[in-house]
């Protein structure tokens, strides 16, 4: 079934870049370098690539219905039977935007054929042609619409992608396209002049498409690959790497015939062959290409799946040094960094990790051996990836004290330990946050659900929007409570204010104050956040969390004038950065 | 000077672009009730935002009980004023477990599926 999308995509792809590549050929180096040569030749370069296009677009035919079939079946869940029978196929041209891409795609293939026989029947005048390059362009190019891209979020992103998708199509279609009728001319030129002047036109239309190509190519793996890292390390990105390599060794065929073998053409030599021989192994990659790109459609994005690393070494762009690397080294975590994973993580940590590491994940427990000394986890956590965190609890680190704690530990419970040492030392870390906005800060609030009185059920991180955790235990901050539930500046500066009772506090206050009601476990990982003092835990915290969950705020203890601590709130609420549009609960603070 | 101003600039698009990098897959970014939550007053409904556009013919919702028993009133939809967002309204609940269950295509026709669970605590 996917073996079959892959190939209906392809087929699809290049009979459409050939017909484009074709009349651009047709139109832009032949009709220039040889038109006034001889009108034996110039009549067949026409029927040429009649022929060629006529065959390109009834193979762009069966491939799109072929193609629009499997879509139909993979979207509906239904087998072929039903998608013909109960009329699925028109659903989908009806409703979705693949059929709506589909149904105009249709009618610019409608119009690309007759406006092809109208130029083989009537005089190719050039009103003609430039009609059938725009038609074929338009054609081509609203492929575009078709893919990834034109699920991109948001207006000027959406149409920057798109964009830049269909200029990489126009591009490759130019290029590619051009390849076959550049074969028929080098086979059928009239004179040595002739081939000359086409290998010179072609290699300006060439050097275009390279440049538009490498531009838009750029654009399109940003958005796609995401990451360095991912172009390695997801199947997607692997693939992506064959077709650049595709790529390359096709410019640097391009570049010997450019510099070369035309200058040698001039020369009288005999290299007319060389470059046919040439242009076909160009036409060879460009299939190779093409077959990726129908596959790559159909994948993961490297920016949305898993990454696993190749290399033993990476490049760690903050320290600008190589370091060394695993497979797991960018990998995200699968499990979310909620209370929930957080507390299972906690409870495990105490369990297998404080002889060593200490209590407190300071480095001192009891069965620490002087000599290797085990690290210092509320400092280290937020200074490694997460995968190698993961991967160093998994896999032990050879030569220390460190053991393997895969398999007793499965995969998800590995995941919750290291999510619980990034919480631990982000509490560790927002401890020398202040009441002015810290920008560099690395300190992740863990995402909870809370309920507030009359509304449905939020989360901290699903929200987007920046919020005041309160966390307290003192009897007095009840008075506090009320004071910041009432007061309007808050509920202006569009800023949540979510009361978190720290365990073992006295009265429910903040409950009836802020109307707000949070789960068993944020009150144990929140108490981590709790400021101290001389080394117990302060009874009052105010953490002010910007949109993507990070801390950037922090006042300890009860204030001694509410409005001036709101004064300071409320200012440092502006200055907050706006949301990432990474998924909720991806949020790093790098 | 000015060189040095275009190349920042040029830096500064694509640390832009990179950060607005498309789904092209519809995966749950969050959901409410939320994964793993548990609430206190049975919800109207149930809402799961996506990483993407939805196809609204194509993507539905469901919940049942332990027992395996449908408790949405059966009208999942896409909401008309986000694209990404799946709802379904819901019966009155009794305290217990409860999954939903999602199957979506995204507006780049792919499709992905998930499920979990959320509690009713009295
Ligand atoms: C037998 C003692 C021992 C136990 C038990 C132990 N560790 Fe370790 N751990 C060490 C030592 C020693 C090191 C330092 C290794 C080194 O010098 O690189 C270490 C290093 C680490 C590191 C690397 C940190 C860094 O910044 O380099 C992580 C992460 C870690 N341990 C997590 C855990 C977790 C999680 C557990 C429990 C599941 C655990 N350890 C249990 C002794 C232990
Ligand atoms: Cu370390």
């Amino acid at each position: 079934m996917n073996a079959l999308l892959v190939a209906a995509r392809a087929i699809h792809f290049g009979a459409t870049m050939l017909v484009f590549g074709e009349i651009v050929f047709v139109a832009s180096v032949a009709g220039v370098a040889w038109r006034r040569t001889a009108a034996a030749s110039n009549a067949g370069l026409d029927r040429h690539s009649f022929v060629v296009c006529a065959a390109a677009l009834a193979a762009g035919a069966l491939s799109g219905v072929a193609w629009l079939l499997v879509e139909a079946m993979q979207m509906a869940g239904a087998t072929i039977g039903d998608v013909i029978g109960n009329a699925t196929v028109v659903v989908v041209l009806r409703e979705t935007e693949f059929g709506h891409v589909f149904l105009l795609r249709a009618l610019l293939w409608l119009a690309l054929g007759v406006s092809l026989v109208a130029m083989r029947t009537r005089a190719p005048s050039r009103m003609r042609v430039c009609i059938a390059v725009a038609v074929a362009a338009a054609y081509l190019a609203t492929l575009a619409g078709a893919g990834h891209a034109a699920a991109a979020n948001g207006g000027t992103v959406r149409i920057v992608h798109i964009g830049a998708d269909a200029l990489h199509l126009l591009a490759a279609g130019a290029w590619l396209g051009a390849l076959p009728p550049l074969v028929w001319c080098l086979m059928h030129a009239p004179s040595r002049s002739a081939v000359l002047r086409l290998a010179q036109r072609f290699s300006v239309l060439g050097i275009a498409c390279v440049l538009v190509l490498i531009a838009s190519g750029i654009v399109n793996s940003l958005f796609l690959v995401g990451s360095f890292a991912a172009l390695f390390g997801t199947a997607y990105g692997q693939l992506l790497d064959v077709k650049l390599a595709l790529f390359a060794a096709m410019l640097a065929i391009a570049a010997t015939n450019r510099f070369r073998l035309t200058p040698r053409l001039a020369s009288g030599d005999t290299s007319r062959r060389s470059l046919r021989r040439n242009a076909m192994l160009e036409i060879a990659g460009g299939v190779g290409i093409v077959g990726i790109v129908g596959a790559l459609g159909t994948m993961v994005p490297g920016a949305h799946s898993t990454i696993r690393w190749p290399f033993a070494l990476t490049f760690d762009v903050e320290q600008r040094e190589i370091v060394a690397a695993f497979p797991t080294t960018y990998a995200t975590s699968p499990v979310p960094y909620d209370v929930k994973a957080v507390a299972r993580g906690a409870a495990r940590y105490a369990s297998e990790c404080s002889r060593c590491h200490g209590v407190d994940a300071r480095g001192n427990g009891r069965a620490a051996e002087p000599a290797t000394k085990p690290a210092d986890l509320a400092l280290h956590g937020l200074h490694h990836p997460e995968g190698n965190l993961y991967w160093w609890i998994a896999h032990g680190i050879a030569g220390t004290a460190m053991p393997a704690f895969s398999p007793q530990i499965g995969d998800t419970g590995i995941w919750e330990t290291v999510q619980y040492i990034v919480a631990r030392a982000s509490a560790e870390a927002a401890r020398s946050i202040g009441p002015r906005v810290d920008d560099t800060s690395m300190a992740r609030a863990p995402d909870f659900s809370y309920e507030t009185q009359g509304q449905r059920q939020r989360t901290l991180a699903g929200e987007r929007k920046p919020a005041l955790i309160v966390l307290y235990a003192s009897p007095r901050s009840g008075a506090r409570l009320s004071q910041l539930a009432s007061d309007h500046r808050l509920m202006h500066a569009d800023l949540r204010v979510i009361a978190i009772p720290l365990p073992g506090s006295p009265s429910d206050d903040g409950d009836r104050a802020t109307q707000t009601r949070v789960g068993a476990d944020v009150a144990s990982v929140y108490a981590m956040f709790a400021g101290t003092s001389g080394g117990a835990a302060l009874a009052h915290t105010e953490l002010l969390v910007d949109a993507n969950g990070i801390v950037r705020a922090r006042w300890i203890g009860l204030p001694a004038s509410g409005a001036d601590r709101d004064n300071e709130i409320v200012a440092a609420s502006q200055h907050m950065p706006p949301p990432s549009r990474m998924p909720a609960g991806m949020h790093h603070g790098h | 000077m000015s060189i040095r101003r275009i190349a920042f600039a040029c830096i500064a698009a694509v640390a832009w672009l990179a950060s607005a990098t498309a789904a092209a897959h519809a995966f749950l970014d969050h959901a409410v009730p939320a994964v793993g939550s548990s609430v206190h007053r049975s919800p109207q409904d149930v809402r799961l935002w996506f990483t993407e556009k939805l196809e609204p013919t194509f993507s539905r919702v469901r919940v049942v009980d332990a027992q395996g028993k449908r408790v949405d009133r059966d009208d999942s939809h896409v909401d008309a004023t986000d694209a990404s967002v799946l709802t379904a309204s819901l019966q009155r609940l009794a305290p217990g477990t409860y999954r939903v269950q999602w199957r979506v295509v995204s507006v780049d026709t792919h499709v992905t599926e998930g499920d979990y669970t959320f509690e009713i605590k009295d």
